[in-house]
């Protein structure tokens, strides 16, 4: 247990974010293999994935389950984390799962531009599902949802007692181009400008592995 | 799909094995007609139980996290109690078991009367327990007093019953949670505790549910015997038996595919039409939903049908056959350890287990983990088929010997494991009595108590699923304790 300290916190604080989304019951494994190449934390949620299979969307089959993996790292092992998430989780490979890297403030560098980026999207429980609707007509595919509480304020009262509102929230990468475009529809078409209808946010991504891409996909 | 089919042979295939383990080890060996019947029945088995998990996914939960939802927005605790009671009421009454118990309670104790006003006294207890238990989790009474309570009523209201009827009272906590109650009840309870939290911590409070409806429906069927005072079993009929032997393949394939269908609509039928009428009322679910529900309700109901043929099919009568040679070949050791072990691998088959499971991975983000707990309730019942095996071989070994002691344990356990296994233990004990155990291990049991001497199959068969149900209880409350001790020796190590 002290060796552990030792080796992530003594080094360099970490610039980055590494998430990940794998089939469920990998994340222990996962956790493992980044902690064991230097992570200084991770944690792992269940989440929910999306298929891209037509058949079995319209059987209404549309999820698997899914773990979603954060670790932070820095810039000195993110070379080595890839590799061995390559090489024993085989990410390299479509259909195993996602890796990508989210710059922290702490990063040192100006960014390198890559073409992919990430969108976070939180909205109240029950329209997530209309969300993934709405990214599947822009061609946006592959989000991933997570089931989570609490909001601005505890403002609902039921019962006579204030909760915590239900809420669930869209992890996506994609590419960078048609992202304005979707917070565009999302504004139109959920009205997310207005208070209490939801929040989207996107960011740059530094490095991905085990992207759907279309090309892959044959569509 | 290929994690699917893998763990369709885990839970499948244990079973399977052993039996024809001991066909091979000739220590009972089965003819061919029933070895074909075995065989068949276990490959639908496989076929029909993934089918089956993906319905329920689809549509049952679905529904029952829905109507959860609209309780809860009326806003209206009047509203949730009512709703929570005609729900209960409505999947008790429903449950096929509790009819096939409710008509041997009449037989046992008042022939006079139709076996019905026992569907509407268990029925009225399970629908009064579930809106207690939904209560419990909008005002977040802790499970332990909640459960210590209903226990301690059990308990007492145990030492006023006569001998007999214990066993039959008792099992009643096994049969009132069947596959279709269990997924819908649990979504529903899980649903109005994630309504209604607090704070983030509380997935404590979603468990219990299934646990708090059965123990009510005991509590209102030894209310009942108590009120009729003659509690005493009158007249022990003959079990009327039946052997399909004598049908061919076909006709017996028939014939009990046909009562399945008729049992899987009976289960299913209350909760699709309560959830039509709170849908077309209150939820107004989009197009997307109603698809989703119909497609899965009848991937439900397919799969079900095909489980169930699988195991009334093939199952039933193989374990009586197992049960009556081992008996008679005079051996204590045989009929105990084999029971033992079917008690084990039957646990994995059960898919009411699968499903309890699952939700207390997700509900618990994977911090209790499901093999966890199908391990300690395999252990559960591998001790009760033990027990209750010992029962019939012994004579002089009777239930409240062992029940007694097993309520108290349960009962002072209450005080020391913590919340969220309370809540995973009462439901739990539902779950495991479900129907490999009465397909399987009961006609295993009847088997044997046929066979030896100065054992009674009716009276020794009931009781059967009481420790099936109250010993899985008693280990998860244990691994709640050791889970407990093993988390304040973790924080000891920290702060030190």
């Amino acid at each position: 247990m002290n060796k552990e300290h030792k080796t992530t916190l003594t080094e360099k604080p970490s610039d980055m974010l590494l998430a990940s989304v794998v089939t469920r019951g990998k994340g222990s494994q996962l956790m493992n293999l980044l902690r064991r190449e230097g992570a200084a934390y991770a944690v792992c949620a269940f989440a929910e994935g999306t298929i891209p299979s037509h058949i079995l969307h319209m059987l209404g089959i549309a999820k698997t389950k899914k773990e979603l993996v954060f670790a932070f790292i820095n810039q000195e092992i993110e070379e080595a984390c890839y590799q061995s998430l390559a090489k024993e989780m085989k990410l390299d490979q479509t259909g195993h799962g996602v890796a990508f890297s989210i710059p922290l403030c702490s990063y040192p560098e100006p960014l390198t531009e890559t073409e992919l980026a990430a969108a976070f999207i939180i909205v109240d429980k029950g329209k997530g599902e209309d969300v993934l609707d709405l990214l599947d007509e822009l061609e946006l595919r592959g989000g991933t949802l997570l089931s989570a509480f609490g909001g601005a304020s505890m403002t609902d009262i039921l019962f006579n007692l204030p909760i915590q509102p239900e809420k669930e929230v869209i992890f996506m990468v994609a590419p960078k181009e048609p992202l304005p475009k979707m917070l565009r529809t999302l504004d139109e078409k959920m009205s997310m400008s207005q208070p209490h209808q939801g929040i989207a946010i996107t960011f740059a991504i530094t490095r991905a592995i085990g992207l759907y891409s279309e090309g892959k996909k044959g569509k | 799909m290929n994690e699917k089919l893998k763990e369709t042979l885990l839970s499948i295939l244990p079973i399977t094995i052993m039996v024809l383990l001991i066909h091979f080890s000739t220590f009972a060996s089965l003819d061919n007609v029933l070895l074909t019947r075995f065989i068949i029945g276990a490959v639908m088995m496989m076929i029909g139980l993934p089918i089956f998990l993906q319905g329920v996914d689809m549509s049952i939960e679905r529904m029952g996290e829905q109507m959860s939802g609209a309780l809860v927005n009326s806003n209206k605790m009047i509203i949730v109690l009512i709703g929570g009671f005609i729900l209960g009421f409505l999947v008790n009454a429903a449950e096929p078991d509790v009819h096939i118990f409710s008509k041997q309670f009449a037989r046992l104790t008042a022939p006079e009367l139709s076996h019905w006003i026992f569907v509407l006294i268990m029925s009225t207890g399970f629908g009064l327990a579930t809106a207690a238990g939904l209560l419990r989790i909008i005002r977040n009474i802790k499970m332990r007093y909640f459960m210590a309570i209903f226990f301690g009523l059990l308990f007492i209201l145990t030492l006023f019953t006569g001998e007999e009827f214990i066993g039959v009272a008792f099992d009643t906590y096994g049969a009132t949670t069947g596959a279709i109650a269990t997924p819908f009840l649990l979504a529903l309870a899980i649903g109005v505790s994630s309504k209604t939290r607090r704070s983030t911590d509380e997935a404590a409070e979603s468990f219990g549910i299934l646990g708090v409806g059965s123990a009510g429906a005991v509590l209102a069927i030894l209310v009942q015997g108590i009120l009729l005072k003659d509690n005493n079993v009158a007249a022990v009929p003959d079990l009327a038996e039946v052997s399909s032997r004598t049908l061919s393949h076909g006709s017996f394939f028939l014939q009990t595919m046909l009562e399945t269908i008729r049992e899987v609509s009976l289960g299913l039928s209350p909760i699709l039409i309560s959830y039509a009428i709170v849908a077309i009322l209150w939820i107004k679910p989009k197009k997307r939903d109603i698809r989703r529900i119909s497609i899965g309700a009848i991937i439900t109901f397919l799969g079900l049908v095909i489980f169930l043929t699988g195991v009334y099919f093939g199952f039933l009568e193989a374990s009586h056959e197992v049960g009556t040679q081992l008996a008679l070949r005079g051996e204590m050791w045989l009929p105990l350890s084999v029971g033992a072990l079917f008690g084990l691998v039957s646990v994995f088959a059960e898919p009411s287990v699968a499903i309890l499971n699952t939700q207390i991975e997700e509900e618990t983000s994977g911090s209790i983990r499901g093999k966890t707990v199908l391990w300690t309730l395999a252990v559960g019942v591998a001790l009760a088929v033990t027990i209750s095996i010992l029962r019939i071989l012994i004579p002089e070994f009777r239930i409240i010997h062992a029940l007694l002691p097993v309520l108290g344990l349960i009962i002072a356990l209450c005080f020391l494991a913590p919340d969220i296994f309370i809540g995973i233990a009462v439901d739990a004990g539902g779950v495991a009595s479900g129907t490999m155990a009465a397909a399987f291990i009961l006609p295993y049991a009847q088997g044997i108590a046929k066979n030896t001497v100065g054992a009674d199959p009716l009276i020794d068969g009931f009781g059967l699923i009481t420790f099936i149900a109250m010993i899985p209880i008693l280990s998860m409350l244990v691994l709640g304790f050791i889970y407990r001790m093993k988390a304040s020796k973790a924080e000891q190590n920290q702060s030190a």
